[in-house]
């Protein structure tokens, strides 16, 4: 079947962040003696997925994914030199701050001591409590690193562990230290980038996850990318090309091939078949092995229980970008640092775990789930001189809202502006432009991930190999799909890589 | 398998055999109600070696996939072999969990071209259904909807015959072809693990062709034989039936059991080059049979033993049994152990499987 058509060593589907940086590790690894031939194809027209710096307004730019990027895989920055390459953060550890009306706002950075102060407007006991509590949840969260890096080996020790966090909420577990529900809601937020509200089981293994991670070497800190995400997919694509990747941009994967009980190939839109032993695909799971590749290459367990997910609803989330012709005026105001960190609400754990309550019933949330950043205050390049940007991600709304997203783009909007002039009032005067990416938007551009979301727990229970390698010979997950939670990182792609290249290595020995 | 039903139903042939069940013993079978015996069990297991046997076997799991896909179905689920497959011809099958577990075992018989038919012990429907729609593949259930009665022994063929259905006879194992039955539309089947014949019917004519097999089979010793009978006929024949002599894999990821413990080994391609366990036979030093009891060889343990019945042809009890290799050779003196209340230890000998001739290779 492939006989005739181009051969490479391995193919890589899809040019996001996990998809270049396993093409990226693949080229420069080589798993043969000759110099490994990678072809990444991608669908769209530009490389980078959901990185990516969208025009708007008159002028102004935005991050769509990875405003705040907290996940990127340190030792791929390193080995495939990205800052060489033109990677550069514009703020290296963003603070956390939960907007309260009318003031008290909480601001978390670094220094837990500093943080006492915004705390101890709450409650005093919980000011107190808090740089113990600091200590000992980064202190687990970094033993735990290793089970999902797969580093340690110690998986077997670590199991017990994660079985217990896998059934402690978050609000039970903040219970248990703090009183406010200003902290706690600020402390439990970072559960819903895994796709939990604080109330539900697991969601202490998701802040533990995400608590255990590095951005520019400072554990559980986000960091703003200089010049945009865009600017991390233009690293990536440099390291790709540097190391010879063959890039193919506007080829859409029609199917993955499969001859003689492995993979051998994909076939393109336009009839096209490219020939290689290992692909690496960097879509969704259920999209790579049910939809591209033929029923007969998976087995029955594993095909029923990747369709039974197929319907599973899961909360969908939209990107806002705001452009303004003035500062937020935030109530009490907010330190310089502090107006380039993370803002998040609503203000009570409770009204995450509604608003996702409603979402997965077909409904809008009563509050916005919110994280927004102020990316131009870090970096003015993202609009006109004296300009600014806010970028928000909206969690926990409908997948599908009766009347369709079609019909809720303005409103969404509206809402997001009337949520935020609450805690900065004048900010719908100052607004000048806004580009809304609803859910549907989001999958148009992307591809739609609402699969992986209803399996968070899973995800993040699964051993790296088991969420990397697939049950189909020379096939691999190096997208969002491979990683614990969605996120721009390339952990799973350098690993899919290196697994792909010590299973060709043993094969080419056998 | 969707698990064991809770509610029974008749099978085509109940009308017959219920009034011939005069002890009113039943045992529930894959969701349907069979007589256990027709008053004497061991009589019926001993007609298969020297006359012959009906059974209404209706029950089994009757699962049919159709669709120009099916050929590539199937060779997913029951390997690559299946694809050679010929219309009218069959294999015995096994299908296994992603981890390698064996689900189940059967005979799949292609009907056309894009027409297969699984016959099997128990139904597992839910594992094929998933599967026949990614392949655009129909899936039917069509367990009880039709009449199946086996006949077996050595003159199985001779009441075909006499019946009128001589062409049947002269059927190759393994083959299956539909006739017109004085009337009647029936399909004659060589499927069975007994080498007999499978006399399958609509529903509604069960009751005819249930008359004139018996009436075909009076003067050759036909015996109506009960599940108790069959149950020991399958086990002298060293069949290991799932769910009663071991518990299928369920788990879609199961590792076990393993298809070598089975005797499965050769259905499942690959086989393990060094099992753990290999399935055998033992005769024991008694009458008394020993399921689930520890196999001792001195006393150190070396396996144990599936289902275990009393065999009225050797007069000894007889068990079959998974056991470390070094220890499965025939003539190995072992002891089965007992656990729980009334512990005792039986002596007994390995003994190649299958325990007595397949009935089909009983000459008359």
């Amino acid at each position: 079947m492939t006989e005739a058509a181009p051969r490479y060593d391995a193919i890589v589907i899809g040019g996001g962040v996990g998809g270049l940086v396993a093409a990226a590790h693949l080229a420069a690894g080589g798993f043969a003696r000759s110099r490994l031939r990678v072809v990444l194809v991608e669908a769209r027209n530009m490389l980078g997925g959901t990185a990516e710096n969208l025009p708007f307004g008159d002028g102004f730019r935005g991050p769509v994914g990875g405003h705040a990027i907290y996940a990127l895989d340190p030792a791929s920055i390193g080995k495939l030199r990205l800052a060489r390459r033109g990677l550069a953060f514009a703020e290296r550890d963003m603070a956390l701050v939960a907007l309260r009306q009318g003031g008290r706002h909480i601001v978390l950075t670094r220094d837990v001591y500093a943080c006492r102060a915004t705390i101890a407007a709450h409650d005093t006991g919980d000011a107190d409590r808090f740089p113990r509590f600091r200590r000992e949840a980064f202190a687990l969260a970094r033993h735990m690193r290793s089970f999902w890096d797969g580093t340690a080996g110690a998986a077997a020790d670590e199991r017990p562990v994660l079985d217990r966090l896998a059934r402690l909420s978050a609000a039970a577990w903040l219970d248990g230290w703090f009183a406010s529900d200003a902290l706690k809601a600020a402390l439990a937020f970072d559960a819903t980038s895994c796709g939990f509200s604080p109330l539900e089981p697991g969601s202490a293994l998701a802040l533990i996850w995400r608590w255990g991670l590095e951005a520019c070497g400072l554990q559980g800190g986000s960091a703003q990318v200089a010049g945009g995400p865009g600017a991390l997919a233009a690293a990536l694509a440099k390291a790709a090309q540097a190391s010879g990747v063959a890039i193919r941009t506007g080829a859409h994967v029609e199917a993955i091939l499969y001859e003689g009980g492995r993979v051998v190939g994909v076939r393109l839109s336009t009839g096209e078949m490219l020939a290689a032993g290992v692909v690496l695909s960097s879509l969704d799971t259920r999209r790579t092995l049910l939809h591209l590749l033929p029923p007969e290459a998976l087995p029955f367990g594993a095909a029923a229980a990747l369709g039974a997910r197929e319907g599973a609803r899961a909360p969908a989330s939209a990107s806002v970008l705001l452009a303004l012709n003035r500062p937020p005026a935030f109530a009490a105001g907010l330190s310089a640092r502090a107006l380039r960190g993370r803002f998040v609400f609503p203000e009570r754990p409770d009204a995450i775990a509604e608003a996702k309550g409603a979402a997965l019933t077909g409904l809008m949330p009563a509050e916005l789930v919110v994280e927004a950043t102020l990316p131009s205050e870090a970096d003015p390049a993202h609009g006109p001189i004296s300009q600014h940007v806010l970028s928000a991600l909206i969690r926990f709304l409908p997948a599908q809202p009766a009347g369709g997203w079609a019909s809720h783009r303005t409103a969404l909007k509206d809402r997001l502006i009337a949520a935020l002039e609450v805690f900065a009032p004048g900010l719908a005067q100052s607004v000048v432009g806004f580009e809304v990416l609803t859910p549907d938007d989001l999958a148009a551009r992307y591809g739609d991930m609402s699969s992986q979301a209803a399996d968070a727990l899973g995800r993040l229970l699964a051993a790296p190999e088991t969420r990397v390698r697939s049950v189909v010979p020379g096939l691999y997950f190096c997208g969002g799909a491979a990683e614990p939670a969605t996120a721009l990182s390339g952990r799973a792609a350098r690993l899919a890589a290196a697994l792909a290249r010590a299973d060709a290595k043993a094969e080419a020995r056998a | 398998m969707t698990g064991t039903p809770t509610v029974t139903r008749p099978t085509p042939f109940h009308v017959r055999t219920a009034e011939r069940n005069r002890d009113n013993v039943w045992r529930a079978r894959n969701g349907f109600t069979l007589p256990a015996h027709y008053g004497d069990a061991r009589a019926e297991a001993l007609a298969v070696r020297f006359s012959a046997i009906a059974a209404d076997v209706s029950h089994r799991a009757w699962l049919r996939f159709t669709g120009a896909r099916a050929g590539p179905l199937c060779a997913r689920a029951f390997g690559q072999a299946v694809a050679a497959i010929e219309p009218g011809a069959s294999r015995t099958v096994l299908w296994r969990a992603d981890g390698g577990g064996v689900r189940g075992t059967g005979t799949l018989a292609r009907l056309a071209t894009g027409d297969f038919v699984l016959l099997s012990y128990v139904c597992d429907h839910a594992w094929f259904e998933d599967a026949a729609a990614r392949f655009g593949v129909r899936l039917f259930e069509e367990t009880g909807e039709a009449g199946l009665l086996a006949l077996a022994g050595p003159f199985a063929a001779a009441i075909l015959e006499v019946g009128g259905l001589a062409e049947a006879a002269t059927l190759e194992p393994g083959r299956h072809r539909a006739f017109v039955w004085r009337g009647l539309d029936v399909t004659v089947s060589r499927w069975g693990v007994l080498g007999g014949y499978e006399i399958g019917c609509a529903a509604d004519d069960a009751v005819i062709v249930f008359d004139r097999v018996m009436s075909a089979g009076a003067g050759l010793g036909l015996a109506l034989a009960g599940e108790d009978a069959f149950a020991t006929i399958l086990m002298e024949t060293g069949v290991a039936v799932p769910c009663a002599d071991w518990a299928p894999a369920r788990d879609p990821f199961a590792t076990g059991p393993a298809p070598e413990t089975l005797g499965l080994a050769e259905l499942a391609g690959a086989a393990h080059a060094t099992p753990p366990l290999v399935l055998a036979g033992i005769v024991l030093d008694s009458e008394e049979p020993a399921p689930r009891a520890a196999i001792l060889k001195g006393s150190e343990i070396v396996g144990a033993t599936l289902g275990s019945l009393y065999s009225p042809a050797l007069k000894r009890a007889i068990a079959l049994a998974q056991i470390a290799p070094a220890h499965a050779g025939a003539g190995t003196a072992i002891a089965a152990r007992h656990a729980g209340d009334g512990a005792m230890t039986i002596e007994g000998t390995v003994v190649d499987l299958p325990f007595l001739p397949i009935p089909d290779q009983i000459r008359p």
